[in-house]
């Protein structure tokens, strides 16, 4: 089902824009409100400053003082911020009479109540007076409410920004989930793929140890009927590695053998095995199998999963040469890897499919049953041993080399 | 011997010296005329409010230099200039006055009454409020009042007893204006004396330079009560919007007595002089005359701060001598 694509979204770029301008807009009018404020405060200093230095409030012990030397005073005070001025004098009894304007506690009882007044104190230590000053706060308001404004408008940028940004996430996990789904889906089917996958290989190997006890009985039979001993202890072997097999039809085993079944194996007889398990493919073909002297050729590994290397390795020999032809095994050591070479002279394998050749479900013999998995099976099985395996082509034979290169085991005798 | 008349003739060639050498040390402001001598105008450099000023003062120097009378006169009897000259209170005021040191000096009535070397009047300030009669008995007075403020327990008493005014003023402090000043302080502080036999305050005195001072010192609650001039009251109130301009004295003492209470009022006195010295006397001196006649146009041209000049006899102030005696033997001389 195809899901219908989200809306689109306005671009976010003018919206950061006008955050960043907004922001700017903020920092100036902060600024400015602090030369405000501070011009405010030096304003509010030289009045008092002037009442100070001029003396005209007096000491407190003194009840005597020149009103017209204070309105003077007062009348320099006076300006565009200073609306309204209130001069007190404290007296030693500790009152506080307005001497400015003087007629005020008359005339106006409550003025203090009638404005924002800023007290001041005058004179040090003791005060002689107070200056209350009503003071033109309608500039520090503007601001401030332009401050406010874009404030609620920086919260609101922000908040749509989340908002966005929440609906991403959104739309991301809702991806997640999505492709999650779809990987879940993916694995069921490579599950699926790998189970026929493992039934392909299966039927792959059992088919041989059958075909081989088949091709025996019936050669039995057709010169004398009479079963021999090699006979049956090769039917008792073909028998023993087919359980074995089903056995392993565990998914994990198969594929990737436990550990537990890993042991000292000899290539040597791991190779006379495979060899005498595909011999039913063998006739009119020459095989070769050669070990170099002076080393000794044991490695750790599964043992069925070694003859199960080589035969598929021979077997696709036996079929490529299709009944005519020269099969060469040869082991040897080579900076300390063990080294196995499979050379035929069958056609050999395009260069172009060299390494294809190693993927499952490709063959080379399209129509003639191959099914595909046996190149896949071996490189499996030597990548889990830690070593590779590559194809080229024989310079001796003209057909396929295979070489097997595996790590060379620590000596059981050295462990 | 010798040396004594040496001396003797000394002082006084130092005394008939050109006065313009003699004026160099005090003169404010003058225009020096070598060789000839100064016409001199005495004035106490800062008095109560409605004393003119400098500034008022130097207006006037150029309004003589430019009066023709004035002009002929100074040429006929020698004069080469106007000098002004400031005084630093009532003592240096009445030295100068002794020394006959001015040919013309505005000062307060007691000052003109306490000098001792044949100064005339020759005008009298007449202040809005004072109180005239037209012309021709051109009677000038004014008035002064004893005040109290809102927060005294007189204000809303009411009380006229003279025990009760006594008992509350007497324990108290009292603003006043400068000694100089009849009106505002040697008239009221008499009448209170007179009328409820009250001499001295247990709180003492709180001077203030003018009238109107003494009454924003009362309004303010600075003062529980003060003596001043009458014409004070009116205007401070006025001049703070609490009461209208142009109200009838009836109406006006109503809405005053909001702000203020009047607990004494004295009689009339005649209010400060300009005076000159005696050989200077209109009736005998064309250039007194022609001096008098520019100060009272001057004064009625430029309205010299609501003062007025009119003409004034020496006869005026011999009343004047009457109040301030009768002050020295009921209150006497007051601690400053």
């Amino acid at each position: 089902m195809k899901r219908p694509r989200p809306s689109p979204q306005p671009p976010r770029w003018p919206l950061m824009l006008a955050l960043v301008l907004l922001v700017a807009a903020l920092a100036t009018l902060l600024w400015l409100r602090d030369r405000l404020v501070k011009g405010q405060q030096a304003e509010l200093q030289r009045a008092v400053q002037l009442f100070e230095t001029t003396g005209v409030l007096g000491r407190p012990e003194s009840r005597t003082l020149v009103f017209a030397d204070i309105e003077t005073n007062a009348r320099a005070c006076q300006s565009d911020l200073i609306r309204r001025l209130v001069v007190v004098k404290l007296t030693a009894e500790g009152d506080r009479l307005v001497v400015y304007p003087f007629h005020l506690a008359l005339s106006s009882p409550n003025w203090q109540s009638t404005g924002d007044w800023t007290e001041l104190r005058v004179g040090g230590s003791p005060a002689t007076g107070f200056l209350y000053v009503d003071v033109d706060r309608t500039a520090l308001r503007v601001v401030d409410g332009v401050v406010a404004m874009i404030g609620i408008m920086l919260a609101a940028g922000l908040t749509i920004l989340l908002v966005r940004q929440r609906g991403k996430e959104q739309q991301l996990n809702r991806a997640i989930g999505e492709l999650e789904e779809r990987k879940a889906q993916v694995l069921q089917l490579e599950r699926l793929a790998l189970a026929g996958q493992l039934s392909a290989n299966v039927f792959h190997d059992i088919k041989k140890p059958v075909l081989n006890i088949k091709h025996e009985v019936t050669d039995a039979l057709d010169h004398d009927g009479a079963p021999t001993r090699e006979l049956l202890e090769m039917v008792r072997s073909q028998t023993d590695f087919f359980l074995q097999m089903l056995r392993d039809l565990g998914l994990e085993s198969f594929v990737n053998a436990s550990r537990d079944d890993v042991e000292w194996c000899d290539l040597t007889e791991a190779v006379d095995r495979a060899l005498r398990l595909v011999r039913y493919e063998q006739e009119g073909i020459d095989v070769e199998v050669s070990f170099a002297p002076d080393h000794d050729y044991l490695i750790q590994a599964v043992p069925h999963r070694l003859v199960q290397l080589f035969s598929n390795l021979a077997l696709n020999a036996f079929q490529a040469m299709d009944g005519k032809g020269r099969l060469r095994l040869a082991a040897s050591v080579v900076d300390g890897r063990t080294v196995l070479l499979v050379e035929d002279s069958g056609p050999g394998i395009p260069d172009a499919l060299r390494e294809e050749v190693f993927s499952p479900f490709v063959t080379t013999r399209e129509g003639s049953g191959g099914s595909g998995l046996g190149l896949y099976i071996c490189r499996t099985i030597v990548e889990d041993l830690g070593g590779t395996l590559t194809v080229d082509r024989s310079a001796d034979l003209g057909g396929a080399r295979f070489r097997v290169d595996l790590p060379r085991s620590e000596a059981p005798e050295n462990r | 011997m010798p040396l004594r008349f040496v001396l003797l003739f000394a002082l006084i060639a130092a005394f008939c010296w050109p006065i313009d050498l003699r004026a160099q040390d005090t003169a404010t402001s003058a225009t020096v005329q070598i060789a000839r001598p100064l016409f001199r105008i005495g004035y106490l450099r800062r008095e109560e409010t409605g004393h003119p000023g400098e500034q008022q003062l130097e207006q006037l120097r150029e309004a003589l230099l430019a009066d023709p009378a004035v002009q002929r006169e100074f040429r006929n009897t020698g004069y080469g200039g106007i000098g002004l000259f400031s005084c630093d209170g009532a003592a240096d005021m009445i030295r100068r006055l002794n020394a006959r040191e001015f040919d013309v000096a505005f000062t307060p009535a007691n000052l003109y009454k306490e000098q001792q070397a044949g100064y005339t009047a020759i005008l009298k300030a007449r202040r809005p409020k004072d109180i005239i009669a037209p012309p021709p008995s051109d009677y000038v007075r004014r008035l002064g009042v004893v005040i109290v403020s809102p927060r005294s327990p007189l204000f809303q008493a009411h009380s006229t007893d003279p025990a009760a005014i006594r008992g509350v003023l007497g324990k108290d402090r009292m603003a006043v204006v400068s000694t100089q000043s009849v009106a505002g302080f040697n008239a009221p502080l008499l009448a209170l004396a007179r009328r409820y036999d009250l001499r001295t305050f247990d709180g003492g005195y709180l001077w203030f330079e003018s009238s109107e001072e003494v009454v924003k010192a009362v309004l303010s609650g600075l003062a529980p009560a003060g003596a001043c001039e009458a014409g004070a009251v009116e205007s401070v109130l006025v001049g703070a919007g609490l009461v209208p301009v142009g109200l009838s004295p009836a109406e006006f003492a109503r809405q005053r007595d909001r702000y203020l209470r009047v607990v004494a009022e004295s009689d009339p006195v005649v209010t400060d002089p300009v005076i000159v010295r005696r050989a200077l006397a209109p009736r005998g001196s064309a250039l007194g005359r022609a001096v008098r006649q520019r100060i009272r146009t001057w004064s009625l041209e430029s309205r010299l701060g609501d003062i007025q000049y009119r003409d004034a006899t020496d006869d005026e102030y011999r009343s004047l001598k009457e109040l301030l005696d009768e002050f020295n033997s009921v209150i006497g001389e007051v601690p400053r």
